[in-house]
């Protein structure tokens, strides 16, 4: 294996155990006592030493977070101790739901990004650039409820084309992916622009603009595939902000998915639920940002892995 | 300072790294940075959208015509009209005035983020340029924090810090540390190495009197893009964060608690959910716009 391979495995690994410290540490961090603050204004005493000796909080520490993680690594986040589900099965059954939503916008705000960054950077100083920026910037402006409540009103009330809220299919699942898409294609967009700006003033676009290439194979060809690092590390930094999107979208179009879950967690104050959500989720986008970094030789031939 | 000739009547200056042209009159470079960044039209109306919100924040009491909480039930869900502009809510009471106090509790919810996460960043963020020893510490917890999407962060904090206004501005700010640490470690890092810093090093002067008198003015450029940036992402972030529930509670007038509660009166009053929505977005706009103007003016590259 190469260094480059192993330092950026060995970084996954610090990473995630890092990030599952903190994770566990959430209980601990509760002000006063973690179990009466749980049961809220319920709290009986013996009540709490229930909750206090299920999930362990009377064990020494070092115990206590070996046994999270080893329950974590095993699919097992215990069972919620308000409906008595186990949680990775709730995870398990909500994830699809999530993941098809976060994909779907990944490919929009890819796909979509990707053109308006190239046409703004091309037609630099024109009305194609101003507009292309224009979208952008109100795209990283706007709450993303507010474009949601948006598309809702326009698509669903006025056009009816696409279910107002509920999870039926894929049907359901458009208009969500639309709101996410939109909001990190303005920053792929943006990025997009200043990378190929950069790269479009570099001699050897000159010398391929100058032996004739055509103007459609210097742009993909030569001038992407060169500005698409920094693009391509966007996208993948993205990803975490359309999982964590995801929960806002999925409360206006009252989705049942991993965000729903997590709302409805933290409103029972059900903290070991959302430490498995916000582990699962969390460790979802580091792996996937390993991913990208694993990606960057595609397009850079000079970072080699052997 | 070494000025060099240049074709035109301007002459390139360079100023601790920042490279500014400007005319031959000697000017100060606060008042050549504020005239680049008057040049840029959209600095300039980031800049007016921003004085606008602060005026109606400040002045929402008087502007106001009729108190937040002042219900009239034969007048719910009205339509714009010339008594109510932007209409009326489920209670009857004026939108309009509830989006002027709203807009006060946004900024006031983006200022105390971006203070508090600034004060503490930038502390964190010149130790652990300054001092090798705390670098280790300090990066690590920061890379850990950067490991989680920064509204799934905030979210986690509330979820353990409970649920409220004080708490969502709070966890809002720690999701933004991070950002403030590793854009000053790194200013911090570069400016370190510089012969003036070894001079007054050599001087003998004590390490608070470096830090304070002789890095930490020569990093503020950067560090005030990134507020201006972050002011807009955490007045979403906490506008967020109260749309779920998870920020202020109603009755408070919040534009994103607001915005939450309109969605059920969609169809017979869109003007609820999408006013607030407008009112955020054209805020954060604001603080964007000049967040770019200010990162070109202040950009020694050009």
């Amino acid at each position: 294996m190469s260094n480059y391979l192993l330092k950026k495995c060995l970084s996954l690994v610090a990473t995630v155990f890092g990030v599952s410290v903190l994770v566990f540490c959430m209980v601990h961090m509760i002000p006063g006592d973690p179990a009466s603050a749980m049961l809220g204004q319920f709290a009986t005493e013996e009540a709490a030493q229930e909750i206090r000796e299920k999930l362990g909080l009377n064990q020494p520490l070092l115990h206590q977070y070996l046994q999270f993680v080893t329950h974590a690594v095993q699919g097992n986040f215990g069972t919620s101790y308000f409906t008595g589900l186990s949680v990775w099965e709730e995870i398990v059954n909500r994830f699809p739901i999530t993941m098809q939503m976060a994909l779907l916008s990944l490919v929009i705000s890819t796909v979509g990004g990707v053109l308006l960054g190239v046409v703004a950077a091309v037609k630099k100083g024109t009305v194609y650039d101003f507009v292309s920026m224009l979208i952008s910037l109100i795209g990283i402006s706007a709450p993303p409820f507010w474009i949601a409540i948006f598309l809702i009103w326009f698509f669903a009330y006025k056009l009816s084309l696409f279910p107002i809220s509920g999870y039926n299919g894929l049907a359901s699942l458009w208009l969500p992916a639309i709101t996410l898409g939109l909001i990190s294609a303005s920053s792929v967009a943006r990025m997009t622009r200043s990378s190929m700006l950069e790269v479009l003033n570099q001699d050897y676009i000159r010398t391929a603009r100058a032996k004739g290439v055509r103007p459609s194979g210097m742009i993909f060809d030569h001038a992407l595939k060169n500005a698409f690092i920094p693009v391509l590390t966007i996208i993948g930094l993205q990803f975490g902000n359309l999982l964590a999107g995801a929960v806002i979208v999925e409360a206006v179009f009252a989705l049942p998915g991993l965000g729903t879950f997590m709302i409805e967690s933290i409103v029972k104050r059900d903290i070991p639920t959302v430490q498995g959500l916000v582990l699962f989720m969390t460790v979802l986008f580091v792996l996937v940002n390993f991913i990208t970094d694993l990606l960057y030789g595609l397009f850079d031939p000079r970072i080699k892995y052997e | 300072m070494n000025v060099q000739p240049n074709n035109s009547n301007l002459a390139t200056v360079q100023h601790d790294g920042v490279a500014v042209l400007q005319p031959h009159q000697p000017k100060s470079l606060a008042s050549e940075i504020f005239f680049r960044l008057m040049q840029s039209r959209g600095a300039v109306a980031g800049l007016l959208i921003i004085l606008l919100s602060v005026l109606m924040a400040v002045l929402a009491p008087v502007l106001s015509p009729y108190p937040i909480d002042q219900m009239n039930l034969d007048q719910r869900l009205q339509g714009p009209s010339a008594a109510h502009w932007f209409g009326t809510d489920e209670f009857g009471r004026d939108l309009l005035s509830r989006v002027l106090h709203g807009t006060r509790i946004s900024l006031l919810m983006g200022i105390v983020s971006v203070l508090v996460a600034g004060v503490i960043g930038v502390l964190l963020g010149i130790v652990s340029g300054y001092y090798r020893r705390l670098d280790l510490a300090i990066m690590l917890v920061t890379d850990i924090l950067f490991a989680f999407p920064s509204l799934l962060l905030a979210i986690a904090i509330v979820a353990v810090l409970g649920v409220g206004i004080g708490n969502a501005t709070l966890a809002v700010a720690i999701a933004v540390i991070p950002y403030y640490v590793r854009q000053v470690r790194a200013s911090v890092l570069a400016i370190k190495e510089k012969e003036f810093i070894e001079a007054v090093r050599a001087l003998g002067m004590s390490d608070a009197k470096i830090l304070f008198s002789h890095i930490l003015p020569n990093i503020w450029a950067p560090i005030i893009v990134l507020s201006t940036l972050q002011f807009g992402g955490s007045i979403l972030a906490a506008a967020g964060l109260s749309f779920l529930g998870l920020g202020a509670q109603p009755p408070i007038p919040e534009l994103g608690t607001m915005s939450y509660v309109g969605i059920t009166f969609m169809s017979q009053a869109w003007w609820l959910s999408v006013v607030p929505g407008v009112v955020i977005l054209l805020i954060v706009l604001g603080f964007n716009l000049l967040g770019d103007g200010l990162r070109d003016a202040l950009d020694p590259k050009q």
